[in-house]
């Protein structure tokens, strides 16, 4: 129902929101359209003239084996590493929420990694795995096979060694919103199931994963998002070799645009990377909706 | 009471204004050395200048090498970029094909006797940058190594036969000792160690006009067979990993910079040192490596473009230069006079890198290189990993530069 307010006090509720909805227009906005517009032009960053052509750069973009390629790996990268990103993360919640001696040094423990410097770790992993380092020795000593070069050199294990490093960089973080919902979960209701005896199991799978399920919504959508984004891990581990096996889509963006100053070129690949991302989320949340609507 | 408030306002912003530095002309300079060891030097060169110059004050804006290529671009895109900057001689064509940088050919035709290399810094027979700072690569070797794989003596290897053949026998030691050091795919660096052995061959990336690709023929083939033969021996990594695998005693040979240099003078290895040209192909061949530079170009939307060249002069003159030079560890300045009283050095080390230069190239200057480097790389690193042999892998690319080029 519409509330007649008066002018004065509508002006001041929009002076009030005016910082943010100035931010969203200059930094968000704007930029959006902007090169939205820029997708559809020739336009190099140093150049002088900017030419309209259509949607050439987004068929061009189709038919380079090397966006594809990169869009390829991106969703290798999505789908390799959100599932365990996300059973790791519940795990360890579940596990820290127990009443255990050194309960709380874990938590803090599994969440460092998501507090340092992304760099930082990705320098130290370059030193884990390559043909010398810690991991591989690890697995000469038990047995295990390692590529001949390490695996950042090796064009089989490259992906999936930089997937392996963000999925325990991850955990940490998802661990605890996923702490956090669980804390949030009533005491009663796990009571009433004790009195109806329920078991531990049957509790865990009626109760308390029910109630995770906003909280596993959100934690997927942001990490597709995320794991949609990759690139620092890319940029200082590999700059998307060996032949082109860790090139990603943003990493094929920061490429185009600012070391060949395509812009236009790579405001389209940004584009298409853009609804790729929307469509995922989409689909995500209407699953979850489904199964909502279901369990209900 | 107001009145007399408002004047000493009105003074109050007069004197903000500055009227005694009202003349006085604000130079920035965007440079690469924030080192403790290296930034003092260039503080007092610019202090020096300032006082020779009292009408001039420079402002200094360190860039790191990560991202500084990108601030540059930005800039100048921008309109926002400073009036003086240092460039790297990879960058200097892309930007001259901008019409971003101020062409100093006349002061390049008075001078040009003055420094080495110049042929990264024209473009279309026009100049638009002075050297400053030349780097080049040579070959390190680890001499106990050497005796330990059973040479009788420690002399470097020559051709491109001795180094294979010393390489097999470093790494048929067992690990963790390896032969050669061989760049991974390291974008930006693979080619700059490729294209010695091109060259050193005899062999060309582009026809002297430019025009046409050279890459599919027999001395290029046959440098990028050898190479894959080094590689096939050695030991794969990063520049910086296979740089520390060195100065650990666990490499026979790399091909490095004289950043190499400057780590063996602070902590000097464990094991004799030894430098020399890169190998050639057969004995009475010129070696010839790969040379970049650090080169200082004026903007040409700059209010101050002759006030920025006097300074770039100034920075790239005989001292300055020679003085610069050695608090970056470099042994090759782009003075040709800093650069003879560089070689008052005893260090043999600093002579190889000297030598080195007088027949050093750089990467041709063409306004596609930017793409052409990237096929090279690709190339290499199809040919290292065995995707394709030599032959098909160069033609491929020479087939791509080619369609660049139409």
């Amino acid at each position: 129902m519409a509330v007649n307010r008066p002018l004065s006090y509508r002006r001041t509720a929009l002076l009030y929101l005016s910082p943010w909805i100035i931010t969203l227009l200059l930094f968000w906005l704007y930029p959006l359209a902007y090169s939205f517009y820029l997708s559809l032009t020739d336009y190099e960053l140093l150049g002088r003239t900017i030419n309209f052509v259509g949607f050439a750069n987004y068929r061009n973009l189709f038919m380079d084996s090397d966006f594809l390629k990169a869009l390829f790996n991106t969703l290798i990268f999505v789908v390799g590493t959100i599932p365990f990103t996300t059973l790791f993360a519940l795990a360890l919640a579940l596990l820290v929420n127990r009443k255990i001696p050194g309960a709380r040094f874990f938590r803090s423990g599994y969440f460092i990694p998501s507090i340092t410097s992304l760099v930082v770790i990705a320098l130290i992993f370059t030193n884990l795995y390559s043909r010398g380092g810690y991991l591989t020795m690890l697995c000469d000593l038990v047995g295990i096979p390692t590529p001949e070069r390490g695996f950042l050199f090796s064009e089989s294990t490259a992906l999936f060694a930089i997937m392996a490093m963000d999925i325990w960089i991850a955990s940490g973080y998802y661990m605890l919103l996923f702490l956090a919902a669980l804390k949030s979960i009533p005491q009663e209701h796990y009571e009433a199931a004790a009195i109806d005896g329920a078991s531990s199991w049957s509790s865990f799978i009626r109760i308390t994963l029910p109630q995770l399920r906003p909280m596993a919504l959100y934690i997927i959508l942001i990490n597709t998002i995320k794991s949609f984004q990759v690139f620092v891990e890319i940029f200082v581990m590999t700059k998307g070799g060996p032949l082109n096996s860790t090139l990603t889509a943003v990493y094929f963006v920061y490429d185009r645009g600012l070391h060949r100053f395509d812009m236009g070129y790579a405001s389209a690949a940004a584009y298409i990377l853009f609804v790729l991302i929307m469509i995922f989320a989409l689909i995500q949340m209407r699953l979850f909706r489904v199964g909502r609507s279901t369990a209900e | 009471m107001k009145k007399i408030a408002l004047l000493c306002l009105v003074a109050l912003l007069a004197g903000c204004g500055g009227s005694a530095d009202s003349n006085k002309i604000r130079l920035s300079f965007w440079q690469f050395w924030t080192s403790p060891e290296v930034k003092p030097t260039i503080e007092r060169l610019i202090r020096e200048y300032e006082e020779l110059n009292p009408n001039v004050t420079v402002d200094l804006v360190d860039l790191t090498w990560s991202d500084g290529h990108e601030k540059i671009v930005v800039a100048f895109s921008t309109r926002t970029a400073p009036d003086l900057i240092e460039l790297g001689s990879d960058w200097i064509g892309e930007f001259a094909r901008q019409g971003v940088l101020a062409d100093i050919s006349e002061f390049h035709d008075s001078a040009q006797a003055e420094f080495m290399m110049w042929e990264p810094a024209l473009y279309q027979n026009r100049a638009y940058a002075i050297p400053w700072l030349l780097g080049t690569r040579i070959l390190y070797y680890n001499k106990d190594l050497l005796l330990r794989s059973g040479e009788s003596n420690t002399d470097p290897p020559a051709t491109w036969a001795d180094l294979l053949r010393q390489s097999k026998q470093i790494t048929a030691l067992g690990e963790p000792y390896f032969g050669f050091g061989s760049n991974s795919a390291e974008r930006h660096r693979l080619y700059k160690k490729f294209l010695p052995f091109l060259w050193s061959n005899g062999g060309e990336i582009l026809s002297d006009n430019g025009s046409e690709s050279l890459l599919g023929e027999q001395p290029a083939i046959e440098a990028l067979e050898y190479y894959v033969s080094l590689s096939d021996v050695g030991y794969m990594d990063t520049q910086r990993a296979l740089d520390d695998k060195f100065l650990a005693g666990e490499l026979g040979f790399i091909i490095s910079g004289d950043w190499l240099l400057k780590r063996i003078d602070k902590q000097p290895p464990p094991f004799d040192v030894g430098g020399w040209v890169i190998p050639v192909p057969d004995s009475g061949d010129v070696s010839v490596s790969f040379a970049g530079g650090e080169y200082l170009a004026v903007n040409s939307a700059s209010d101050y473009q002759s006030e920025a060249l006097k300074l770039a002069t100034y920075l790239t003159s005989e001292i300055p230069d020679y003085e610069f030079c050695k608090a970056v560890g470099s042994p090759t300045p782009a003075n040709i006079m800093a650069s003879v009283k560089m070689m008052q050095d005893p260090n043999a080390l600093r002579w190889i890198f000297l030598q080195q230069i007088m027949t050093a190239r750089s990467s041709p200057l063409h306004p596609e290189w930017v793409y052409i480097e990237e096929i090279i790389e690709r190339a290499v690193e199809e040919a290292i990993y065995h995707k394709s042999d030599a032959s098909t892998a160069l033609t491929k690319a020479s087939n791509e530069i080619k369609k660049l080029l139409e």
